[in-house]
């Protein structure tokens, strides 16, 4: 009987390598895109924290900071038209799949030019025409539904492929089993990637989960597994990039472990009693916004000056989608019911 | 379980039986088949036997009650058997919850709660929301209904359509110092129906549609036919000169719509000169019942008013007591009620007297049927100019003629002509009344 | 169309020619399902599809109830039409989330830039001895959720024509099947037709008592009405058809012609449809016209049994619906 092993998605010794190389293979403007998002993705969720504080969203919302290079580094890979879905820590994947900033800050506000006419707020943004088929905010709920979306791809016989992403929580329900077991009996084009930033609320995965990494669950479902360092956003563009040819090339779905942290608490309200602030601190560390800053300068791919103007204009990017979207009407309650049913 | 004994249905049109005499006595054992009591229905009487074996209790039906078919009216109790929870006969008016109950012996089988579900809480109506409409639609109080035919006495549709059958015998204004009462419908004429006989053959022709009688529309129908037929109408016209009233009402119009925010309409001067004469002429504000006559000594003035569908009588209580200005406001009031069907049935029930006006229909003049039990009925026409004869000369003047139907039972067409004579005089010198 | 031409089928039939017709019509309906491939489903309503359309249109999976639902909401997010086949009603509990936070979810949490045009096959009911786990009528839990439509066929005609709208909709649309219905037959068209959601037929006309049923429940109802006729009851049966939408004018109306409503089902009375249809009589303006209390005949408030007796004791029987509609139509006449 063949011994059950873990294949990775890549092999480990090329990665220390393909990062240089994808610094020089990669073009500048790709590069610069790339961070870009980060500072993007960094800086619309400060000024969302701002906008909360200030009493203007309404509801909670849940920051992804610290964890910018495991949403740009997957979506970097892909085509315009491929596909992702995520869920309710999804504000990175959103801006690095596309959106419209302005459009994505109205749907936070709630307002009726948001991208869901503010009905579905921060936490089930969807850019449909995008490619982004939505958050959900119910953990795990994508992963079977991303199964449908990669089953319709592979019905018609499309090149697209789709990128699923889930947290560390949600890998211990029983729709996540059920899902990679059937993407993978049917090799469906999509790339599973949970982005495990170590606790799901308050509950540590590495208590949680009765095995370590997450990547291993794979082997259950005879798909290659990988954990990255999901701070480094080229070590996860590696990764996924290997996943996505895979899927592409009609070989079926991957799983991708993006190993993260996560600096802000589960939600708004999350009071920070289940680690300590050295934990946070440490991490911290470990920004994968100026790691990709230094890779950058060190490589010669972008200079200092290059790179402080693309911070820069990330940030008067964020000012000026929260100006215009302060500006836009708030959705009327009337009617509502005719929008439950599409005709 | 204790055997009904319920008013039977003989015949194939009974709604209700007028219920003759027991042949047994409470208490006494019956045997099933034996004559029980007997049963008046339009044709005949008629004896019923007994529907089982046992001892006669709770009995309720006393003479001349009219009673609707199904309804209960005793029980046979076999061995072992106790009376049911009461349930007080649908009888009449006068039969008041207190009287129900005494008529039935008390069983020691009865909860003190089933006693209070039984009877519904004073000035609470247990009926359904049918019926309850209806009972709007026709003006029958439901609290008039002693108990309707469903469980612990609801009142349902079918006991609203009994009662309001019933109301054309019903006089309802209260005489003072005397309690209300009621009193036994008149039995009708044999033969009188206002459905024309399953014999008359229809006329062969296309139908555009096909119309069920019911609901209002069938009282009225049966209201009007028995008063047609049972009441002989005389009828009486006169010609009133209305160049006062238009006068008077074009000085006081200004100061009136000031005051009220209401128009003094035609309808409210007549509707006061009635009030005023009437009370000088007893006869035409007078119910008939069976062989007395009640004078009344208020005028409760009955203004038939149009709907859609059918007609609604709102009434002015004591209008003999009222100013111009009150039956203005008040007039004003009902007919708008009355068309948007907001009226109550107490207000839509219980006049002496009744006045029905199509002159704003260009009518000259026609005659009414009088509204039972009342024994008069004045029918306006419309005021035009017309030429008559003054101080010799022809002049044009508004018109109007007035046609007052009498039941001639009880009025003579020369009391008829005093009441119309002194009405014109005052109208074509309408100052008397202020 | 005249009777004597249209061939009778049974309602099994009429669901199963829904399917391959409106696969053989759009290329973007498949079916997916535990078992419907080789096996045919469970009660052999896909049985020979495999063989026209195909394991990638007639698509067995593993027992996974959640994945299945999921796998359709997906799909049918990117445009196509699946039709997924729940075994016993039952085991939709396990599908819930999927179709409750995702399927009903989407199109309103999206602002209306998405649609999910699915359907959900649900055989339902008791009546086959397969007791608690097996036989439940659960429609009132997808009643109650926005952005799902419920459908529940009494007869083979509306089998077909109610499944090829279902088909067609834009929305997820839960469609009941009876298991005691499979079997029943009737005239079915052999072309292909659709019959609009949201209205109501009536099966019967009378004057003394509405009855409001669906499914099952519109043959017994049928049955009951024959039998107190005989006694001169004539009751109108309402047949439901879809209960969301839900045909509020054709219930509002019957009940004010007769002034007494019978609402029959086999779920359980507590909590059950027939809560709601009591209030849309009761806000209605039918209210005004009703002479007598509204009334439910409802499965008890127990797990289906598995004893024969038992089993038929749990859910109202024709003896049943005449017992409750006489006592109905009397009261207070």
């Amino acid at each position: 009987m063949e011994e059950i092993v873990l294949r990775p998605v890549l092999d480990p010794a090329v990665i220390s390598h393909g990062r240089q190389q994808l610094l020089h293979t990669l073009p500048k403007e790709r590069l610069a895109w790339m961070l870009q998002k980060m500072c993007e993705i960094r800086y619309f969720e400060e000024k969302a924290e701002e906008l909360y504080t200030r009493g203007l969203v309404h509801g909670t919302m849940h920051l992804s900071i610290g964890q910018e290079a495991s949403s740009v580094g997957s979506i970097a890979v892909l085509r315009p038209d491929d596909l992702i879905i995520h869920h309710h820590r999804g504000h990175g994947h959103t801006i690095a799949k596309g959106a419209d900033l302005k459009l994505m800050m109205a749907e936070f506000l709630g307002k009726e030019c948001g991208y869901c006419r503010g009905r579905g707020g921060s936490m089930h943004i969807a850019d449909i025409a995008g490619g982004n088929l939505g958050a959900t905010g119910v953990v795990g709920s994508g992963i079977p539904t991303a199964v449908g979306i990669a089953l319709a791809l592979q019905m018609r016989r499309s090149t697209q492929v789709l990128l699923a992403f889930f947290g560390d929580g949600a890998v211990n329900l029983g729709e996540f089993h059920e899902a990679l077991n059937m993407a993978a009996i049917w090799k469906l084009p999509v790339v599973f990637i949970c982005e495990n930033n170590q606790y799901g609320m308050s509950g540590p995965a590495r208590t949680m989960c009765a095995v370590q990494p997450l990547s291993v669950r794979a082997v259950a479902y005879n798909m290659p597994g990988q954990t990255v360092d999901g701070n480094d956003v080229l070590e996860v563009y590696q990764v996924v990039q290997a996943a996505v040819e895979r899927a592409r090339g009609g070989e079926g779905p991957s799983f991708v472990e993006t190993y993260t942290y996560r600096w802000r608490g589960h939600s708004k309200s999350d009071r920070n009693v289940y680690r300590t602030q050295a934990e946070i601190e440490e991490w911290k560390q470990r920004c994968p916004i100026a790691r990709f800053k230094q890779v950058l300068v060190e490589a010669g791919a972008l200079t200092a000056t290059e790179i402080e103007a693309i911070d820069a204009q990330a940030k008067a990017n964020i000012e000026r989608a929260t100006e215009e979207a302060l500006a836009c009407p708030e959705p009327s309650p009337e009617n509502l019911e005719a929008e439950v049913y599409a005709p | 379980m204790a055997t009904e004994i319920i008013m039977p249905k003989v015949d194939m049109v009974m709604d209700t039986g007028t219920f003759v005499e027991w042949l047994k006595k409470e208490g006494d054992y019956v045997e099933k088949g034996e004559p029980l009591f007997v049963v008046l229905t339009d044709k005949a009487n008629i004896e019923i036997e007994a529907p089982a074996s046992g001892i006669l209790a709770g009995l309720r039906a006393k003479p001349n009650d009219v009673i609707p078919v199904t309804e209960v009216i005793g029980y046979i109790l076999g061995p072992g058997e106790t009376l049911p929870g009461i349930r007080e006969p649908e009888v009449t008016a006068e039969v008041t919850a207190a009287a129900g109950a005494e008529a039935v012996a008390p069983s020691s089988a009865r909860t003190v709660e089933e006693e209070a579900e039984s009877r519904a809480a004073p000035g609470r109506v247990r009926a359904t929301p049918a019926a309850r409409r209806l009972a709007a639609e026709l003006g029958v109080d439901l609290t008039s209904v002693p108990a309707g035919r469903g469980p612990r006495g609801r009142i349902h549709k079918a006991d609203v359509e009994t009662i309001a059958a019933r109301i054309t015998a019903i006089p309802a204004p209260p005489v003072p110092g005397e309690p209300a009462r009621a009193v036994a419908p008149p039995t009708p004429a044999p033969g009188i129906s206002p459905i024309p006989p399953a014999s008359v053959r229809l006329p062969d022709a296309r139908q555009k549609q096909v119309v069920t009688l019911s609901g209002p529309r069938k009282i009225i129908a049966e209201r009007m036919a028995y008063s047609a037929f049972s009441a002989p109408h005389i009828v009486l016209s006169s010609r009133v000169d209305m160049s006062e009233v238009s006068r008077l009402r074009m000085r006081v119009q200004e100061h009136f719509q000031q005051k009220t925010g209401q128009r003094v309409s035609f309808t409210a001067v007549i509707a006061r000169a009635v009030a005023a004469v009437l009370p000088r002429h007893p006869y035409l504000n007078a119910s008939l019942d069976g062989d007395r006559v009640i004078l009344w000594e208020d005028v409760h003035l009955g203004i038939a008013t149009s709907l859609e569908d059918y007609l609604v009588v709102p009434v002015i209580r004591q209008a003999q007591n009222k100013s111009l200005e009150q039956i203005v406001v008040e007039l004003a009031d009902l007919v708008e009620r009355a068309r948007t069907r907001r009226l109550t049935p107490g207000e839509m029930t219980g006049s002496t007297f009744t006045i029905t006006n199509l002159g704003m229909f260009g009518i000259e003049w026609f005659t009414a049927i009088i509204n039972p039990p009342e024994t008069a009925i004045l029918a306006i026409g419309q005021i035009a100019d017309a030429p008559v004869g003054h101080e010799g000369n022809v002049e044009l003047r508004p018109m109007m003629q007035v046609t007052l139907s009498v039941d001639h039972r009880i009025v003579d067409g020369a009391t008829a002509a005093r009441f119309l004579t002194e009405l014109k005089q005052t109208l074509e010198n309408p100052y008397l009344l202020i | 169309m005249s009777e004597a031409t249209v061939r009778e089928i049974t309602y099994l039939e009429a669901v199963r020619e829904a399917l391959i017709q409106e696969m053989r019509r759009d290329p973007n309906v498949f079916l997916l399902g535990e078992d419907i491939g080789v096996y045919g489903g469970a009660f052999g309503v896909t049985r020979g599809m495999l063989e026209e359309f195909g394991p990638e249109r007639v698509r067995d999976t593993p027992i996974s109830e959640a994945a299945i639902a999921g796998a359709a909401t997906g799909a049918a997010l990117m445009g196509m039409r699946p039709v997924m086949e729940i075994m016993f009603m039952d085991f939709i509990t396990i599908a819930m989330n999927q179709l409750v936070n995702q399927a009903a979810k989407i199109r309103f949490m999206f602002g209306g830039k998405a649609s999910i045009p699915m359907v959900i096959r649900a055989p339902a009911g008791s009546g086959t001895g397969a007791a608690a786990q097996h036989c439940q009528s659960l429609e009132a839990w997808f009643v109650h959720v926005p952005g799902i439509k419920v459908v529940a066929p009494a007869v083979p005609y509306d089998a077909k024509g109610l499944l090829v709208t279902a088909i067609r909709d834009n929305n997820p649309v839960l469609f009941m099947e009876h298991k005691l219905l499979y079997r029943t037959k009737g005239p079915v068209p052999e072309e292909l037709y659709s019959i609009p959601l949201g209205q109501a037929a009536v099966r019967r006309e009378g004057h003394d008592v509405t009855i409001l049923a669906y499914s099952v429940m519109v043959p017994r109802a049928l049955e009951a009405a024959d039998q107190l006729s005989q006694e001169g009851i004539e009751a109108e049966v309402v047949d439901l058809r879809t209960l969301k939408p839900l045909d509020q004018a054709t219930i509002v109306a019957s009940v004010s012609k007769t002034g007494r409503v019978l609402i029959v089902h086999e779920a359980p009375r507590t909590g059950g449809l027939g809560g709601e249809l009591t209030a849309v009589v009761a806000e209605s303006e039918a209210f005004d016209y009703l002479d007598a209390p509204i009334r439910r005949l409802a499965g008890r408030d127990i797990p289906i049994p598995y004893n024969r007796t038992l089993e038929r004791a749990a859910v109202p029987q024709v003896e049943d619906i005449v017992a409750a509609a006489r006592e109905l139509a009397r009261e207070g006449r």
